[in-house]
């Protein structure tokens, strides 16, 4: 008889709302963005974690976007840790990134990411990183600096001569995705962004990894030696397990600088494997 | 020439319900198929499982037996899977039928898939909780789930604020 009660009171008034925080937190991970709007105003008990789901992926693509989720964010700071991935990106011909009221914008914005592990920036055209405005670039630096625990960055537009030491400073950045041609997912599935989990994983990245995809011509593959790979590149590489180059283009020769910088990457890491080359 | 017989392994359920089971039925839980690893020698006793009572291992075991010689996620394919799955509710027709029960039975079936980590049950649990709420206002998923609301009027607007940014995205 008391095993009997026991399992009954086991089993007995199980429901959403005593479910432990990790199931609760694993089930708002299945929903969508309009049931977590749902959820956050149902009691106080669910308000901040679907919110915390809610706010976790934020694409903006134009200017009102930015101008609206900023006022909402400038009224809820807490709003800002929320937040993990962020993209933002110019579409077509567009290039509100690069007008001066949207750069004063992001020096103020970017700055209040603390919690970021991915971040994606999108210039339409062919602009290299030299070329972008200075305060956009320094407003990027911000958020490099605002977000240590950055894992994943895309820089799936022409910005392929960003130096890497500028993210130096970035303990947990796992992959480093540049391409000089825009996001091919068919090739790409494995850093399928929009759709990576949430909450991040806790366990510790297997490998340190540098994707470099780039549609080169001559005429690119010597700054990106320079920048990315060249001697003076601040990232440490010494433990990296996996490199990915990817050149496409009509030219049947590799540029001879970028061939040695590639060449002098690969003796400066200790632990590389024959296998990997 | 005889198949060889397969292992059998007997649990003890914290209401003391005893189930012997194939032990590749039960190693679908990684709880248990650690466990087992750990063991060196052969042992009668039955595995105790102290946070799942007897009726709700009856499901667990109908579902381990149904899904027997599926392969488990690795490590890498579980992280492909995290990043498919995410939003997306999609149950096989056998699953629903299996995870239509009781609400009270729904959440027990998800805390022992928790507990004895068997990841593909979890899914399955927590995305039928998620299809549950799919479409519903915050009113109809509070009488769904026997919510109260303590918000004041002024909390409701904040948070409606807050979340419009992203409506129609």
């Amino acid at each position: 008889m008391p095993s009997l009660t026991l399992a009954y009171a086991v089993t007995s008034n199980m429901s959403l709302l005593t479910t432990p925080i990790e199931i609760r937190e694993l089930i708002l991970g299945q929903m969508d963005r309009t049931s977590l709007s749902a959820m956050a105003l149902t009691c106080k008990a669910f308000r901040e974690a679907s919110q915390r789901h809610f706010f976790s992926m934020i694409y903006i693509s134009t200017s009102d976007e930015l101008n609206h989720l900023y006022l909402t964010f400038k009224d809820n700071t807490r709003l800002y840790d929320f937040v993990r991935f962020l993209s933002l990106s110019e579409m077509g011909f567009s290039d509100w990134l690069r007008r001066p009221h949207t750069i004063k914008l992001l020096m103020k914005f970017l700055p209040q990411f603390h919690r970021l592990t991915s971040f994606e920036i999108f210039i339409s055209g062919n602009p290299r990183w030299n070329d972008l405005p200075n305060q956009l670039q320094h407003a990027c630096l911000l958020l490099f600096h605002a977000s240590p625990s950055l894992e994943r960055l895309i820089l799936p537009s022409n910005v392929w001569d960003v130096p890497l030491d500028l993210f130096s400073h970035c303990a947990d950045l796992q992959s480093i995705h540049l391409s000089q041609t825009p996001h091919d997912e068919s090739s790409h599935l494995d850093f399928d962004l929009p759709k990576s989990p949430w909450p991040p994983r806790l366990h510790r990245p297997k490998r340190l990894a540098l994707w470099l995809t780039a549609h080169l011509s001559n005429e690119a593959m010597e700054p990106t030696a320079t920048h990315l790979i060249g001697p003076s590149m601040g990232l440490d590489l010494q433990h990296l397990q996996f490199l990915s180059i990817c050149v496409e283009g009509t030219s049947p020769d590799l540029n001879p600088l970028f061939q040695i910088s590639l060449k002098n990457l690969l003796l400066d890491i200790d632990e590389w494997d024959d296998s990997n080359r | 020439m005889a198949a060889p017989a397969t292992q059998q392994i007997k649990i003890r359920c914290n209401d003391e319900k005893e189930f012997t089971v194939d032990r590749d039925v039960l190693e679908r839980s990684v709880l248990i198929k650690n466990m087992l690893e750990d063991v060196t020698e052969q042992q009668d006793a039955p595995i105790p499982l102290p946070n799942v009572s007897g009726p709700v291992m009856a499901k667990v075991l109908e579902y381990c037996t149904h899904h027997r010689g599926e392969p488990l996620p690795s490590a890498d394919t579980e992280q492909s899977q995290d990043e498919t799955r995410k939003r997306t509710t999609d149950i096989s027709e056998w699953d629903q039928k299996f995870i239509t029960v009781d609400q009270e039975m729904l959440f027990e079936i998800i805390l022992a898939a928790n507990y004895l980590d068997i990841k593909s049950l979890l899914d399955v649990g927590c995305k039928t909780v998620a299809n549950m709420i799919k479409g519903k206002t915050p009113e109809e998923i509070r009488k769904l789930f026997n919510i109260v609301n303590d918000f004041t009027p002024e909390e409701e607007a904040q948070i409606k604020k807050e979340n419009e940014w992203a409506e129609d995205r």
